[in-house]
């Protein structure tokens, strides 16, 4: 009779408290619990996490899946400063609002400290190029950019941000420009699509932006990388075309979930970026939706925090645990 | 595939965990309406977790309906500027349950 032993050339251990780090098919049985244990796979899933106090789309973001901040945003008709911190189970409204409130801003950057740019005044009567920096508890204006934009990507940290693309009021923008730490400089490579609403992930020197649309309101999935000087036009697409996506993540392993495709069809779909090639992930988002925070976590741990279904702006986050091992207790009948 | 149907407030963390979502899909529409897979063990758990209230079809269909009619007169009521912002959300559009 084949045996475990004679698979694997050891027997079953008995210990008293589970092993780490686990490695995926590890067996063991676990003498407080009375258990045997498996290392076994837990599937990438979104789950609830929780709530906004202030639900709006538009919103910035920075930080982890456990430790976040979201700023600014659109609850509806009204524009909001209001900034809110996220412990991984809860969020707290901080008492250090933004100067401007605006929608559309983007954010780059930590919890405590992070940049936000760019977006659209109440009413929409301007768009922004104005810049504040967080430094955990305030925000402070500091140099504006050189082009004011919305719906444009925006990644990186506080000391070394990029952004990318976007729209005027009066017709769309094509520079890139770089922050380091006091200043925006345009730099003399623009995208090769010019789109807005679009999103972005990576460094200022290592990132990509995924789907957008282009004017006067063509919905792309295209793909471009940026190595710190010039974007390249992936040959991969999304496989469903989308703006307003939200990202999260690196130039080489990325997450770009939900969006919006047509009148009445936001997406669910959880797109997967390893730096050459899209996948989509059977894990779906709870609640379809688009205009949510990008820029917070990893490709393996990250954060959907508000946007909109469609027909309200969003309170619920989700966030996004990438395939990993987790303890499984090995059930007999 | 066929669907159920039922009303739930999202409390937050827990609500929708890794392991609910990667056992069956749940799908949240306007109203707090969920949708799950009809005859799925796991989904039935999930309502009871949520104290969920079961709907019909129809029922569900409704609950929609009203959401989506007060989100299109709110849209209708906004300024023109704000509807040609294309980063204002578009006029919500009717949701056809499956």
């Amino acid at each position: 009779m084949t045996t475990y032993k004679g698979i694997n050339g050891f027997a079953v251990q008995s210990v008293a408290t589970n092993p780490s780090p686990l490695d995926e098919g590890q067996v063991w049985y676990n003498n407080a619990t009375y258990a045997f244990k498996l290392a076994g796979i837990q599937v990438a899933a979104w789950a609830s996490g929780g709530s906004l106090n202030t639900g709006r789309a538009g919103l910035g973001g920075a930080g982890t899946q456990t430790t976040s901040l979201v700023f600014g945003g659109s609850t509806g008709p009204a524009y909001v400063t209001a900034t809110e911190s996220y412990n991984g189970t809860s969020w707290t409204t901080l008492p250090g609002s933004m100067n401007s409130p605006r929608a559309a801003v983007v954010g780059a950057g930590t919890q405590t400290a992070a940049l936000g740019f760019n977006g659209l005044t109440p009413g929409n009567t301007a768009v922004l190029a104005t810049t504040e920096s967080w430094n955990g508890s305030t925000w402070t204006n500091v140099n504006s950019m050189n082009t004011a934009r919305y719906g444009n990507a925006g990644f990186g940290i506080q000391t070394a941000a990029l952004a990318a693309t976007g729209t005027s009021l009066t017709g769309p923008v094509a520079a890139t420009e770089l922050w380091n730490g006091t200043s925006w400089t345009t730099s003399p490579a623009s995208v090769n699509t010019t789109r807005y609403n679009v999103t972005g992930a990576g460094t200022q020197t290592a990132g990509v932006i995924f789907g957008g649309q282009t004017p006067p309101g063509t919905i792309v999935g295209n793909i471009e990388l940026w190595n710190g000087t010039s974007w390249t036009t992936s040959p991969a697409t999304l496989n469903t075309a989308a703006n307003q996506i939200v990202s999260f993540g690196t130039q080489t392993a990325a997450v770009a979930a939900g969006g919006y495709s047509s009148p009445g069809a936001n997406l669910a779909v959880t797109n997967l970026w390893n730096g050459s090639t899209i996948s989509v992930s059977p894990g779906s988002l709870s609640t379809a939706r688009y205009n949510g925070a990008s820029g917070i976590g990893t490709q393996n741990a990250g954060l959907y925090a508000g946007g909109t279904n469609g027909a309200s702006n969003l309170a619920t986050t989700e966030a996004w645990t990438g395939n990993t091992v987790a303890i499984k207790t090995i059930t007999t009948s | 595939m066929a669907y159920k149907y039922c009303v739930a407030e999202c409390w937050g963390t827990g609500f929708i965990t890794n392991d609910d979502s990667s056992k069956f899909q749940i799908s949240g529409f306007p109203g707090n309406l969920w949708q799950i897979p009809a005859d799925n063990r796991d989904a039935n758990l999930w309502v009871n977790k949520v104290a969920g209230i079961w709907k019909t079809k129809a029922e569900a269909q409704t609950i929609v309906d009203v959401e989506v009619t007060a989100a299109q007169a709110a849209w209708d009521a906004l300024p023109d500027e704000q509807k040609q912002s294309p980063m204002n959300r578009q006029r919500p559009t009717a949701i056809v349950l499956e």
